[in-house]
């Protein structure tokens, strides 16, 4: 598990990440959203053991972190623009890595290089972009570590590239247990992987929810009630967090329990009504627009 | 702790990082320097074939055995040109390894592997030590073989090649260290070469310029056992250990504690800067936020003194005839602080509206260099009036500017180094009558008065 507590830090009198404190699970994929400037990668670069905070702790399953080799052994950090050594190729680049990880599985890495299109004696400076990501994602699945932190990693992949790394996550996870932190503005992205999201803004967390509850306690039901007195009953029964009226048709976001919720509905004057699947997004802006924060701002893609 | 084995890869590891500094050290010296050594014995050979045609042969062996072995003393002991390649690689191996540092992405990269801080020091220290170790140790001795194979050496060779290993390695150590800490002060590249060159001359600047105002505004001040050269400087301590050893062919062991001290302390700072040092720091131009103030004044200072010496002289200001000119000198130095004040905030901040900025720094500086100014000009500490007690004093040596009229002559110091005859006579002379002599120097001052 890791535990961020009351974590603070500034660059000269910035404040990057402000007394932030989330926990994350093991064995569920942590997703870390926010736009540019949110303090993500000053979140990732603490966890990972590159910064120290000035205020607050970080722990890795107890350990803290800061220049600890038992607790980073259990962490690769994939930052937003992967380093590679000058002039090297991805055969120099595992032996480095073998002797830093004991662990690294050298079969597994020759053979996602094979699955995934990259030779590995080409220099890595001739890589597209993508391709370096791709190489610094296999280079962190491959290490073995617990934990692996990845900083907008995702982010320039193309979407069957995308999904080649999603399901080479659930195998890992299934298989060994890892637990994928991904840093990302991009909430589409992020929507079919996460398990549990947390929203950086302006340094500091907005919210830290499991996706599933989110998804559980709110619901889009789109209805035509026959009258408008019925519609006032219906919304008074309800906790709604939006209501969106065109014409005749209203699309309600409604905080509560599916069953119950539908159930009412049932039971109201309506031509007719139907709940729809919510997309992350929709949860996240009804979620941030009760705390007054227009969520459009702040979520890019 | 670490294991033998991890460490070791490690090492290895870095040195792949550093091949290009490897293959620099080993083509000067195991290339160049036997490959010099050879050509130096073939020349001397060649070029003394006439000595032969004569002198005869067995005379012609003589002559041509002492050249050869006064070459190779030379070539395989402490010279310039050992002093140049060591001080150039030193400061190549500092910043090589540690450049790291100025990046962000490999920051994020290093920092986010499992492995402590204080062993990525070691690591990187160590191989930058074994990358001129090794090679020169190596090519020394490749030399000395081609040298013994011509009949070049004798024991002073095998000595003095030994006593260079020593100097050469203590030079190494010392400027390595001094340009450690050059990175570790800085953020990038640039401004560590400007650190690395400010912990070269500073002390120098400092004496240049104690020695110009004391010469400006003190009536009695003496040019004579006063000394430019810098203590704490490894080149200064390399060439006097250099200078003794060819005349008494043997390594003064002041020297060489200086030497070791020295490398030892300024490693110990640099390594505690290193632990100390936050990975933000990439690409600044300053480590450390609260040194700016300081290195700043600390700089500007000194720099702003030395142009109103520069302006002195250039007016021929000599204030015992008037002060014309003073009123330049102050103006050079206002505007120095000034201009210097606002190029080290630029730099700063890599920002020319940085210029503008920090004002009180500007201000504490220019207060600094008044009052300064003003301890020299008015001798506020009293050193034109001082005249020590007679109970402090064991013996005096009186040298009046007519000395070399009457007692003119060559003269050597214990380095071998030719010495004035009025340096000789400050060193020498040993006159007892102190209270005699004290009493002519006050009628004197009051006389000059």
């Amino acid at each position: 598990m890791i535990e961020i507590r009351n974590v603070t830090k500034s660059y000269d009198r910035i404040k990057a990440v402000d007394n932030v404190s989330v926990t994350i699970k093991e064995n569920t994929v942590f997703g870390l959203i926010g736009t540019n400037g949110a303090g993500k990668s000053t979140v990732l670069r603490m966890l990972a053991g590159v910064l120290e905070p000035e205020k607050g702790e970080i722990a890795i399953d107890g350990l803290p972190v800061f220049d600890n080799m038992e607790a980073k052994k259990n962490i690769y950090f994939i930052a937003d623009e992967p380093y590679f050594f000058a002039n090297s190729n991805a055969m120099d680049m595992q032996k480095y890595l073998c002797s830093i990880y004991p662990e690294f599985a050298v079969e597994d890495f020759n053979n996602y290089l094979v699955n995934f299109g990259l030779d590995k004696k080409r220099k890595i400076n001739t890589y597209s972009k993508g391709m370096k990501k791709q190489l610094a994602l296999i280079c962190g699945v491959c290490s073995n570590a617990k934990y692996l932190l990845c900083d907008e990693t995702f982010d320039g992949l193309d979407p069957v590239m995308r999904q080649g790394i999603k399901s080479i996550f659930a195998s890992e996870m299934e298989r060994r247990g890892m637990t994928p932190v991904i840093a990302s503005h991009n909430l589409r992205e992020l929507e079919d992987i996460c398990d549990h999201v947390g929203l950086l803004h302006k340094g500091g967390v907005l919210l830290s929810k499991d996706l599933e509850d989110m998804k559980c306690n709110i619901q889009k039901v789109q209805c035509v009630f026959k009258t408008i007195e019925d519609e006032a009953k219906v919304i008074s029964a309800l906790d709604i967090m939006k209501n969106e009226k065109r014409g005749s048709l209203n699309v309600l976001t409604v905080r509560g329990n599916k069953a119950e919720i539908l159930a009412i509905f049932a039971t109201a004057n309506t031509i007719f009504f139907e709940a729809l699947p919510l997309s992350l997004e929709e949860i996240f802006i009804s979620e941030t627009e009760v705390v007054g924060y227009d969520i459009k701002k702040l979520i890019l893609g | 702790m670490t294991s033998k084995s991890s460490f070791l890869v490690s090492m290895k590891e870095n040195s792949k990082r550093r091949l290009w500094v490897w293959i620099v050290s080993a083509l000067a010296f195991m290339l160049a320097f036997p490959a010099l050594t050879a050509l130096t014995i073939n020349g001397i050979v060649r070029g003394s074939k006439w000595v032969a045609e004569s002198y005869g042969s067995t005379i012609a062996e003589e002559i041509i055995h002492e050249r050869l072995v006064g070459s190779m003393f030379s070539m395989m002991g402490m010279n310039t040109g050992m002093l140049f390649l060591t001080s150039a690689l030193a400061v190549i191996s500092a910043i090589q390894g540690f450049s790291y540092l100025y990046s962000r992405k490999k920051i994020d990269f290093y920092m986010g592997m499992p492995v402590k801080r204080k062993k990525r020091f070691l690591v990187i220290w160590l191989n930058g030590i074994l990358l001129y170790m090794i090679p020169y140790f190596a090519g020394l001795a490749i030399s000395l073989l081609i040298a013994a194979g011509n009949g070049a050496v004798n024991q002073s060779v095998f000595v003095s090649a030994a006593a260079a290993m020593l100097a050469n390695s203590l030079l190494y150590l010392g400027v390595y260290h001094m340009a450690i800490l050059a990175v570790m002060l800085t953020g990038n590249i640039v401004i560590t070469g400007f650190a690395f060159l400010t912990f070269c001359v500073y002390e120098f600047l400092i004496r240049m310029v104690s020695e110009g105002y004391k010469q400006m505004f003190f009536r009695y001040f003496s040019y004579f056992g006063s000394d430019k050269a810098p203590i704490l400087s490894p080149f200064t301590m390399y060439i006097n250990l250099a200078s003794r050893f060819s005349y008494a062919n043997r390594l003064d062991a002041k020297y060489l504690i200086g030497m070791l001290v020295f490398a030892a302390v300024v490693g110990v700072l640099s390594y505690i800067c290193y632990l100390k040092r936050p990975a933000e720091a990439a690409g600044r131009a300053m480590t450390f936020e609260i040194t700016k103030p300081f290195v700043k004044v600390l700089l500007v200072v000194p720099a702003a003194l030395f142009m109103g010496g520069v302006i002195a002289d250039i007016l021929s200001f000599d204030p015992e005839m008037s002060m014309d000119g003073i009123g330049w000198m102050i103006f050079a130095m206002a505007f120095a602080v000034l201009l210097g004040s606002g190029l080290i905030q630029v730099i700063y901040e890599f920002d020319i509206k940085g210029c503008l900025h920090k004002i009180s720094h500007m201000v504490i500086s220019a207060v600094a260099v008044a009052l300064i100014f003003i301890a020299f000009r008015y001798d506020l500490f009293g050193y034109d009036s001082y005249i020590p007690n007679h109970n402090q004093i064991k013996s005096i040596a009186f040298v009046p500017d007519y000395y070399e009229e009457g007692y003119g002559g060559a003269h050597f110091d214990d380095s071998g180094t030719f010495i004035s005859s009025y340096e000789y006579a400050r060193r020498n002379m040993q006159l007892h009558n102190v209270e005699e002599i004290c009493e002519m120097a006050e009628r004197s001052m009051k006389a000059f008065d």
